[in-house]
């Protein structure tokens, strides 16, 4: 009970700090006061101190299982494993909130630390704007949503973590995801930050170039590692359902990609100032309208949060961050606004503002989709759309984007003459040998012949450009390690879109109830279903189907947790060839020994998660050892003086 | 300030003002905030047969009715179809409607090959899920002959759960 008390203490001095953090950063960065701008980013850190605080002592409530606290009863019970009641920290809609404000004090604190070295005003309206959001959500979880309510009477045990997050996945999937949805309010600072303060130049992408790096990374590992748990848990043989919560994820990484790119434009050329301001603000309102939507239960999805108090105070924070925003953007952008010549329509900046305006139409499509059933049921006849519409209207942008992968990174600067031509020939030539392989096999899915061969295009853009500098000057790929780490990701993304058109229109699969002995064959991958059993396990009960598969054994199996109402769980079976994923979901049992089961074969799975990793690794390589380039002007240290 | 600007501000502000507007009227209405159809008359719903009848679940009024979410996609439907189907057969009395939500059409008609429901399934052609609150599927929802929602169950059915739900509605 003593935890309850004082993580409650600890959220409202966070709040107080927070607050305090807010006003005095504004004042101070109006007023230019160096010492106040100083007393404001330490109040931050401290509110951020606070935080972490109520997380420590929500985690030993947990660890301890102190079912006096009522989040402590609703998330875990003590047949729970240890590492589970662990990550019951974020597994709840109050606990996932002081996770992501705890990310949100950590890497705002670590942005504010030198960020004095972009301008004494950047860095306190940063603050501020910082202290604003870390303070909202410190009120929701003091106030509204608390993870510290405690219960009147203490129970003997708790109810227990939904059966489908007791999994592996949920130890990485969730908080993957929370902290890349925190780290989009670091940019989003900054950018509001420098418009505040009229900066029209590049220092403050120079500042938080990291911070979106990191926010666009922990995005795609979170997106990519919630894609392999759909698929290795819930036994429908896919990994993305275009459910409203996979949208609302997929939306803001899109726009961090788009910024990704325009930004070099600006750092670079000293364009597309307002647009980089536009996309920044952009993806923060898209994690703030998908954090909403999650939260507040107006869509229906697979992921779903209990049901609490904080849907009104998330539809005030997006009003607020979008009138801020759009005020700031209606009424600062002129100052920053700088007249250039129009950038030629073949260049690498022109490609960069293509593939910036395609995504935006990405964007428009998934935004369209998901608030669709509340604009038409707010008309009178509320309409859903399905996988059908994603694919239609966002298909062919992703084909011009992917064509455009494979011509981008060899398009220069300013100005594209005769010898991009010339580097095009091996992206060319690999797109005719797959589409004229691809015919040959018979194939005949138009997405399936445009897919495949840009997909091979783009791959062979990146090995010509690798292929070129490791043949003349192989240290140019360590001093601009930036630009080959970003060429590493392009090629992890065409491997995962490769995966993803395989396992999409390759899929094949068969429905078969079996009796001991009999077997199944599925695109020439043959099972043999040898017999069942069943094991008592600490908190279910397991029925385990055994079936060969060569030399390999599968088992899948259905869970029944007696502890929550018997609810059962599916336990998928999947085995990999180097072509293709052989995946079992064992359906239902008879009386007679004989198994019901759905046998999908899915080619080139395992390449969405290995072009993961590859995209992952790109990132980190590209940025190992990087060091930022600061203005010289701006390196210089405010000196501080002590008011007399 | 130019035409221009004016224009866009103009468009920002409608567009905004949607968006803000449908979000609250969501707020309003959450489906998974708004479950409790239990103990009131089902809303409408109606879905599309492989051959292309029409079910309108309100015109079965005068007979109970056993109303199933479920998708092709869904495992533990495949689970459940087998003692939908034999209560389907046993019990004349009650009409037994399968509600086929968040699927594509090739989808469906690959299930109806390989398990073709012994009772009106399909498409949902009037009305939506959320109406009920499905969260997850399969959803079950039993309906008296009056048309109210007596009971509802989320998850596959066994035989015994399903005939307790069906005295609720019958007797």
């Amino acid at each position: 009970m003593i935890l309850g008390y004082l993580g409650a203490g600890a959220l409202l001095a966070g709040l107080v700090m927070g607050g305090f953090s807010a006003l005095l950063s504004f004042w101070a960065g109006w007023r230019e006061a160096d010492v106040f701008i100083q007393v404001g980013r330490r109040a931050f850190y401290a509110a951020a101190a606070m935080t972490g605080i109520a997380a420590v002592l929500l985690e030993v409530a947990l660890l301890t299982h102190d079912f006096s606290l009522a989040y402590v009863v609703e998330h875990t019970d003590l047949s729970t494993p240890t590492p589970l009641v662990a990550a019951g920290f974020y597994g709840g809609q109050e606990g996932s909130l002081l996770y992501w404000t705890l990310i949100l004090g950590a890497l705002g604190s670590a942005s504010l630390v030198a960020s004095a070295r972009i301008g004494a005003r950047v860095a306190a309206y940063a603050a501020g704007i910082l202290a604003l959001i870390l303070s909202f959500f410190l009120f929701v979880l003091a106030v509204v949503a608390s993870p510290f309510d405690l219960l009147s009477i203490t129970p003997a045990d708790g109810l227990g973590l939904n059966p489908v997050l007791r999994d592996g996945g949920m130890l990485i999937h969730p908080p993957v995801v929370l902290a890349g949805f925190a780290s989009f309010a670091i940019p989003f600072a900054f950018a509001c930050a420098a418009l505040l303060a009229g900066r029209a130049d590049a220092a403050w992408i120079r500042h938080t170039r990291r911070f979106a790096l990191l926010a666009w990374s922990l995005q795609s590992a979170g997106l990519l590692l919630g894609m392999w748990w759909a698929y290795h848990v819930l036994g429908w043989g896919g990994y993305w359902s275009w459910d409203p919560v996979e949208n609302v994820a997929l939306m803001p990484w899109l726009a961090t990609t788009a910024y990704l790119h325009s930004s070099q434009v600006q750092e670079k050329r000293g364009r597309l100032r307002n647009w980089n301001f536009g996309l920044v603000i952009l993806a923060f309102l898209l994690v703030v309208f998908g954090t909403f939507i999650v939260r507040s239960g107006v869509v229906p999805s697979v992921h779903t949060f209990a049901i609490s108090a904080i849907g009104p105070w998330f539809f005030a924070f997006l009003f607020a961050c979008l009138v801020f925003s759009a005020a700031l953007l209606a009424f600062r952008a002129g100052t920053v606004r700088v007249h250039v010549e129009p950038a030629p329509a073949v260049s690498r900046e022109g490609g960069f503002v293509l593939q910036n305006l395609l995504l935006i139409g990405v964007i428009a499509v998934v935004f369209w989709g998901t608030i669709l059933p509340l604009v038409s049921g707010m008309l009178g006849a509320e309409r859903v759309v399905g996988a059908a519409y994603y694919e239609r209207a966002a298909g062919p942008i992703f084909v011009v984007i992917l064509a455009l992968m494979a011509v981008g990174p060899v398009l220069p600067w300013r100005h594209a003459g005769a010898p991009v031509l010339r580097a095009l020939r091996w992206p060319a030539a690999a797109a005719i040998v797959v589409l004229a392989g691809l015919l040959v096999a018979g194939v005949r899915s138009v997405p399936a012949l445009l897919a495949f061969p840009l997909s091979a295009a783009g791959a062979a853009t990146i090995f010509s450009e690798y292929g070129r500098v490791l043949l003349k000057k192989p240290w140019i790929i360590l001093r601009k390690r930036r630009r080959y780490g970003a060429y590493l990701a392009h090629l992890g993304l065409v491997v995962v879109v490769a995966g993803v058109a395989a396992s999409h229109f390759g899929q094949q699969e068969k429905d078969v109830t079996l009796q001991p002995g009999q077997t199944v064959t599925v695109a020439g991958y043959t099972l043999t279903y040898t017999g069942s059993d069943q094991h008592q396990l600490q908190d279910h009960t397991d029925f385990v189907a055994v079936m060969r598969f060569g030399d390999r054994t599968l088992e899948p199996s259905r869970a029944t947790y007696a502890g929550l109402g018997g609810q059962a769980l599916t336990h998928v079976a999947i085995t990999t060839t180097p072509t293709a994923d052989v995946y079992v979901v064992l359906a239902a049992t008879g009386t007679d020994g004989s198994a019901s089961f759905r046998v999908f074969v899915n080619p080139l799975v395992t390449w969405i998660w290995a072009g993961g990793a590859v995209i992952i690794l790109g990132v980190v390589l590209g940025n190992v050892g990087e060091r930022s380039a600061v203005p010289e002007l701006a390196r210089r240290r405010v000196p501080v003086t002590l008011p007399a | 300030m130019t035409r221009k600007s004016a224009l866009v501000g103009a468009v920002a502000v409608v567009l905004g003002a949607v968006l803000m507007l449908s979000l609250a009227w969501g707020l309003q209405h959450a489906a998974l905030a708004n479950p409790p159809v239990l103990g009131r008359t089902a809303p409408r719903l109606a879905i599309q047969t492989a051959g292309g009848d029409q079910v309108r679940v309100w015109e079965l009024q005068g007979k109970p009715v056993v109303l199933n979410f479920w998708a092709s996609w869904c495992g533990p439907c495949i689970e459940e179809g087998g003692v939908l189907a034999d209560a389907s057969g046993a019990r004349p009395d009650v009409a037994f409607v399968g509600a086929d939500n968040q699927d594509t059409s090739s989808g469906f008609e690959a299930f109806e090959q390989r398990h073709p429901h012994s009772y009106p399934a399909g498409p949902i052609v009037t009305g939506s899920y959320q109406a009920f609150g499905v969260g997850g599927l399969p959803a079950t929802f039993f309906i008296n002959a009056q048309g109210i929602v007596v009971a509802s169950f989320t998850g596959p059915l066994d035989a015994s759960t399903l005939n307790h739900y069906l005295g609720l509605i019958t007797s």
